[in-house]
């Protein structure tokens, strides 16, 4: 009867311990690739995003409390050091958690580039933002080159502060547009006055309410 | 057994998808569009061949009462190893296909090869099994994700293809969009073949 417990116990015991030192092994062996490959990627984001950009100085954490989707933020600087913006990594909540971008702004205050970095949205309709859109490459095209706070319409035909939500997802669309005006005021406030800054506009809940005028067309849904 | 019709068997007879109904989990919701389908088909296909060559080989060592935990523990392994591997070498392939490989780990489809097949059949025999039915489930979900696509965003693989007056039905892209694609083909597979 023991023998009956014992044999397969130990079999087990073997399946798992050879399992385990198998996947040691090879997380070993990939751990370091894995992180250059992280690490290249991030890079070539913010440089995707500040184009202007020769170089960057070190990666800064963010604490301040009221900016709490910026994760970090790094300075990008020219051929003689002269800062041309920043790149910011936020870290936020679309329709589903773990929306990361990469947004980067000139000194200027001009949004030279939003980058998706990773994300859980619905295939089909909030992971569109990453697909063509109209005339622009990508959906978070149509932040490149506005300023100050940009608005969410989901009307045909944007305004020069707006931007048109992707059909059938207002969410995702609101939670980039809300990162970037964020990553904008937090580089006004924050890195360029220095000091304890808060949030000076209130994020965007949803659009209905005030683009309803223009709204005849477009879909409902997240 | 004839890897011919092991295949064969796989893809039509006992396609999992649409006669045996299992792996429903990433059907639902892999299958927005035709690329997604196909990927998490292929993806699944590979590790499907893969395991079930594993436990074809192990089959004879491994006691009755522990096979389940056993088949689990090699099958989440593989995963994982192909994940942290395709992480390492492959980044590009990773950045299209990362989202389906944890997903593959609850796919039932493996677990239920390896019982129904592997666990009985030589290397060679469940290797052949682990491509049938990954093709046929990649097919499955290849044609629910075209149907999909085509009706939810008016394209197929990214192509448009209805008119810009069609109006696209969101829903079909939805979650509800995909018990109806699979209702539906399931009844018109039914009556293809004769049945009730």
């Amino acid at each position: 009867m023991s023998k009956d417990i014992i044999k397969p116990g130990i079999v087990l015991l073997i399946v798992t311990v050879i399992a385990a030192g198998l996947l040691g092994a090879v997380n070993i062996a990939t751990k370091d690739t894995i992180a250059d490959v992280k690490a290249k990627a991030k890079e070539d984001s913010m440089k995707k995003v500040l184009p202007d950009a020769k170089s960057f100085n070190k990666e800064q954490e963010n604490n301040n409390k009221d900016y709490s989707v910026i994760k970090s933020y790094t300075e990008g600087i020219d051929e003689s050091g002269n800062p041309v913006g920043c790149t910011f990594e936020v870290s936020t909540k679309g329709f589903s958690t773990g929306l990361n971008l990469m947004i980067g702004i000139t000194k200027d205050g001009v949004i030279s580039g939003v980058d998706i970095l990773s994300h859980g949205e619905t295939p089909g309709l909030g992971a569109n933002a990453k697909e063509k859109w109209k005339d622009q490459p990508k959906w978070v095209s149509q932040f490149t080159d506005k300023s100050g706070k940009v608005n969410v319409t989901k009307g045909d035909s944007p305004k020069d502060d707006e931007i048109q939500a992707i059909t059938g997802a207002t969410i995702t669309s609101n939670a980039i547009a809300n990162a970037v005006n964020t990553a904008s005021d937090f580089y006004d406030n924050v890195i360029k006055n220095g000091g304890e800054a808060k949030l000076t506009f209130s994020p965007d809940e949803d659009v209905d309410s005030k683009s309803s005028a223009t709204n005849s067309k477009s879909k409902g849904g997240a | 057994m004839n890897p011919l019709k092991i295949l064969k068997n796989g893809i039509i007879d006992d396609n999992p998808t649409f006669v045996q109904v299992i792996g429903m989990c990433p059907t639902l919701a892999v299958t927005t569009s035709a690329i997604n389908g196909i990927g998490m088909g292929l993806s699944t296909m590979v590790v499907l061949m893969c395991s079930n060559m594993v436990i074809s080989l192990i089959r004879k060592f491994i006691p009755d009462q522990i096979r389940i935990p056993a088949y689990i523990v090699v099958i989440a392994s593989f995963v994982t190893i192909i994940q942290m591997l395709l992480e390492a070498f492959l980044p590009d392939l990773n950045a299209s296909l990362g989202l389906f490989i944890p997903l593959i780990v609850v796919n039932c489809i493996i677990l239920a090869r390896a019982e129904a097949f592997a666990s009985k059949n030589g290397v060679i025999a469940s290797m052949f099994d682990g491509v049938g039915m990954g093709l046929g489930f990649t097919i499955a979900l290849g044609v629910i994700g075209i149907v999909r696509e085509l009706l939810g965003n008016g394209s197929v693989f990214g192509l448009t293809i209805l008119p810009e007056a069609f109006p696209n039905t969101i829903i079909m892209i939805l979650a509800p969009g995909a018990f109806f694609t699979l209702a539906f083909l399931m009844i018109l597979i039914k009556k293809i073949k004769g049945e009730n």
